[in-house]
């Protein structure tokens, strides 16, 4: 049985990822039910973008240039994607 | 916000500030109008169909019921008058929404695809034009056919504006641009022929403390943004904070999946361009 206080972690979104914030899983169209474990990232619906969250350094020079790095993504840079926005949302008076 | 189906087949044109989930109940509240006006249409046709059975029997009365032919005659014109009406109303009634059917089906379409990243708390405001609104541009000889010219003009028939929950704001437009070619074949005879191509033009203004600065992304945006085969780019802007970008879709039948593939390959760049300012904080 799901907590009352409980809230879904799972990542949702067509464009960008954002939380689910769903208070049960039951019927969710998002993880079918907590089948899937990312529901963002395992969308297929994505018309010509089958890697979606993947790029390639030698497709975004400038964006390699500014990152100083490879733009090989970590778990960590994922989770970025989501907190500053729960931020924002939290944040009522915000635009 | 329930619509006013009596104006939207009088005026042609949706137009709301509301929630978009509000604006596809919308949306789907003008199919069934739609359908309604199709039953209206129907019913008039079978009046027309009636009215010149009455006709026909004005005849017989006028052939074989001498006394009462001129009542016959009366009959057989009032029939067919009413009948012609009856037709030509049926045909009128509702059409800009039956010709204009795939617009709000786009628009459906396109808000359910947008309603998943959108604040729900936030109104869109949308603009659905539902009948010809051609603006006139110019009119020029057609050299290559007798008597040939060519008209141009240019429809805005959709215009959306919202909040996405990372703060952007989204502003589409779609345009239509129409060319109509008259000339007279070999044959003598005249001939129309009409072309269009729409311009979907889709400006994404993001907070700059998420996605820091959006220029460095214009060169890789170029090169990963995909679409459809009739769909070509006119125009790609990244600026500090905002990026533009237009695409002319030849096949309206490409036009929803040319708006999809817009606003993911924009936001592929954006969603780059918030890790790269993740890793900076």
């Amino acid at each position: 049985m799901t907590p009352s206080d409980w809230t879904c972690p799972r990542r949702i979104g067509f464009l960008f990822p954002h939380p689910c914030g769903r208070t049960s899983p039951i019927g969710c169209p998002e993880c079918q039910n907590g089948q899937i474990e990312d529901p963002y990232a395992q969308r297929t619906d994505r018309e010509g973008y089958d890697n979606y969250g993947d790029y390639d350094s030698a497709d975004w020079p400038g964006a390699a240039g500014a990152a100083g790095a490879p733009l090989d993504f970590t778990e960590a840079d994922g989770e970025n994607l989501v907190k500053p926005e729960e931020e924002f949302e939290g944040d009522l008076t915000a635009s | 916000m329930a619509i006013d189906a009596e104006k939207l087949r009088t005026g042609g044109v949706y137009e709301a500030q509301a929630p978009l989930e509000s604006v596809l109940a919308d949306a789907g509240d003008i199919d069934k109008a739609e359908q309604q006006f199709a039953r209206v249409r129907k019913r008039k046709l079978r009046q027309g169909f009636l009215s010149l059975g009455v006709g026909v029997l004005g005849v017989v009365l006028a052939v074989f019921a001498e006394p009462l032919s001129l009542v016959g005659v009366l009959l057989l014109i009032a029939g067919i008058v009413l009948a012609v009406l009856l037709w030509v109303s049926a045909y009128r009634y509702g059409r800009n929404l039956k010709t204009y059917r795939w617009r709000f089906e786009l628009l459906g379409r396109l808000g359910a695809s947008l309603q998943q990243d959108s604040d729900p708390k936030v109104p869109v405001t949308v603009s659905l034009g539902l009948k010809d609104r051609g603006r006139f541009l110019k009119e020029e000889v057609w050299p290559e056919r007798k008597r040939g010219k060519q008209r141009y003009s240019e429809d805005d028939w959709l215009s959306i504006e919202g909040r996405f929950l990372d703060g952007t704001q989204f502003t589409e437009t779609i345009q239509e641009l129409i060319r109509k070619r008259t000339y007279v074949n070999p044959r003598g005879k005249s001939k129309v022929k009409y072309r269009s191509r729409h311009f979907i033009s889709v400006r994404l203004s993001c907070p700059k403390d998420l996605y820091g600065e959006l220029r460095p992304l214009e060169e890789g945006l170029k090169k990963t943004l995909r679409l459809p085969a009739s769909a070509t780019v006119r125009g790609l802007k990244v600026g500090g904070k905002a990026v533009f970008l237009k695409v002319r879709v030849d096949q309206a039948a490409d036009l929803p999946q040319a708006n999809a593939m817009m606003y993911l390959g924009l936001y592929r760049a954006l969603n780059l361009a918030r890790q790269l300012q993740g890793r900076q904080k």
